[in-house]
């Protein structure tokens, strides 16, 4: 590819794709946030999943002290909205574009560096709000021009209600299984367990490769009210971004799960067709901002800049070195009052109610 | 119009005929693996009733079916788990075949003290399989030295090169003329039909129709 050769190509690629797109998002009162590039470790303890963790990089600073280089926005955004001490109710909207350092493995080799821009939505709970993130995710994709885009949403209480079923030492399996899609795999620890077939099979279906409504009916059904209640959400969300016709873009996904360590609800993934390459990614984590001191529910995303560059430079090889696509604000706004995202957070947020700081 | 095939990655060698035989005995198509002579492109017409491409077999070296599928030049691939856990691929395995299971174990001399290798401080262990040792062995606090290599692993042991091998095994024949034994079998392979994550999205239906033609026991409720 042209832009492996041409650093400088790649990084006014790049910068045009962050400007565009913080531009955009700052239409919808998203408020760019600096964040910051150390965070001491033990200000973080305890937000991330051991193995997410284990993907960062620490260093000892002066005097001993331990930090971690910013390597997950969300936990570091998250914090420092809490220690802003918001009070319930409050609304914000905060959107950042930053390179991040984080061992990943990526398509070609381990990746240890990655650029990554998101928002993330503090203060209001439940469905509106995840409507408004990811619709936000698929209008921002659309604006940025990428080809072919899905969003896979699901819940990740569905795989959490059946995993505290299965024994704590066979738990890092079926997770890996379910992730790989390996259905025969759930249907063995099921056997093992010694579960019914109906109950083993409503279990593979986390790990179903093309789940539809009745795969979700079964794999709630036998975790009684709250498992219905999940489904009943999630069926609710999927009919209404129907609705606002991302239909063909949206997927149900059953297989998502906490990989992260601080999600609590919807959980979603934003990928390139063609490839199957995830491009971004978010999800609803009502909990992480109180181990801060502040018990306000949130939901974001994510994504990928470097990803986007290189799809959107394979796609589409000369619009590149093209910085003229960066719109004006009052341009984008006009848009946006055609968007259908627009329309989303209309239903989400009637008039008067849009916020209460008054945007 | 023409669509474009389905591109299946097979490894060459056994699995390749027990592949065709799958597909064979359930109704997707029909070929010989007599009939790809050198080839290492095999087009093939398949019963339209299951799959609505022609398809394209590809012919790899074992260890390349991962790459092949994740990178999207192959849809699907017929892959064991060992070298997929050694690839780290980033793949899907939405079915199993019934063929093909083999025991992944520790074996060494038959002198060697199974405890004492575990208080070993440590351990050097051939293998052509260091990221399932690492998972196993490594998990369990063992301070291991991999040795990595590419064959005839058992003769690391037999001469002193390592403690003791990880290494696929069948019957168990070879260890038993090196003068091996097992010392803990670790693992179960299997072989997977695996997929392009795109290819659940893009040619879902081809895929379903697919997995049910083969008996997955995902599908058994919607035949």
């Amino acid at each position: 590819m042209a832009l492996n050769n041409n650093p400088s190509a790649y990084a006014r690629q790049r910068r045009a794709l962050v400007t565009e797109a913080l531009t955009f998002l700052h239409g919808w009162g998203y408020e760019e946030l600096e964040v910051p590039l150390l965070v001491p470790v033990e200000e973080l303890r305890g937000t991330l999943d051991p193995l997410a963790e284990d993907e960062h990089f620490r260093f000892v600073g002066p005097r001993g002290r331990l930090y971690l280089l910013r390597g997950d926005l969300t936990p570091v955004v998250a914090r420092q909205i809490a220690l802003r001490r918001p009070a319930l109710g409050q609304v914000h909207r905060v959107s950042y574009a930053n390179r991040i350092a984080r061992l990943q493995r990526g398509l070609w080799a381990d990746q240890a560096e990655a650029f990554e821009l998101g928002i993330e939505l503090i203060g209001p709970v439940g469905a509106r709000a995840d409507l408004e993130v990811i619709c936000l995710a698929l209008e921002l994709a659309g604006r940025l021009r990428v080809p072919e885009v899905e969003l896979h949403v699901g819940d990740v209480r569905l795989a959490q209600h059946w995993l505290h079923h299965v024994p704590s030492e066979q738990r890092g399996c079926v997770r890996a299984a379910i992730a790989r899609r390996d259905v025969d795999a759930l249907l063995e620890v099921g056997r093992a367990l010694g579960w019914s077939t109906e109950r083993r099979r409503a279990f593979s279906y986390l790990a179903h490769p093309l789940p539809e409504a009745p795969q979700l009916s079964a794999l709630a059904e036998p975790l009684e009210r709250t498992g219905q209640e999940i489904a009943a959400e999630l069926r609710s969300l999927l009919s209404t971004l129907e609705e606002l016709g991302f239909g063909e873009r949206v997927r149900l996904d059953l297989s998502v799960l906490d990989d992260r360590g601080y999600y609590t609800g919807v959980r979603f993934r934003l990928l390139s067709s063609p490839m199957g390459e995830i491009l971004g990614a978010g999800g609803r984590y009502d909990e992480l901002l109180q181990r801060f001191g502040a018990d306000v529910p949130a939901v974001g995303f994510s994504m990928r800049v470097d990803r986007l560059v290189s799809l959107l430079a394979s796609t589409d090889p000369g619009g590149g070195d093209d910085c003229s696509g960066v719109a004006a604000l009052t341009e984008l706004a006009d848009a946006l009052t055609r968007s259908r995202a627009g329309e989303a957070v209309r239903l989400a947020y009637p008039a008067g109610a849009l916020d209460p700081e008054g945007r | 119009m023409t669509l474009p095939a389905l591109r299946i990655a097979l490894p060459k060698g056994r699995l390749t005929k027990q592949t065709l035989d799958a597909l064979r005995r359930a109704d997707v198509l029909d070929i010989s693996e007599e009939s790809f002579g050198r080839r290492l492109v095999v087009p093939c017409t398949p019963n339209p009733s299951v799959l609505h491409r022609p398809v394209e077999f590809l012919l790899l070296k074992n260890q390349d079916v991962p790459t092949y599928v994740e990178h999207g030049v192959a849809e699907l691939g017929v892959c064991g788990s060992d070298v997929l856990e050694e690839a780290r691929a980033e793949v899907f395995r939405p079915h199993t075949f019934p063929f093909g299971r083999c025991r992944i174990a520790l074996a060494g001399r038959r002198d060697v003290d199974p405890a004492g290798l575990a208080q070993a401080e440590v351990v050097r262990i051939a293998t052509k399989y260091p990221e399932i040792t690492r998972r196993t062995l490594g998990a369990r606090g063992w301070q291991l030295q991999i040795l990595p290599l590419g064959g005839s692993v058992e003769l690391a042991a037999t001469l002193g090169l390592a403690d003791a091998i990880v290494d696929l095994v069948e019957t168990g024949t070879t260890l038993r003329e090196n003068h091996l034994e097992i010392i803990e079998v670790l693992d179960t392979t299997r072989v997977h039909l695996i997929a392009n994550r795109a290819l659940c999205r893009r040619d879902a239906q081809d895929l379903m129709r697919l997995l049910r033609a083969l008996g997955a026991e995902i599908t058994t409720e919607e035949t």
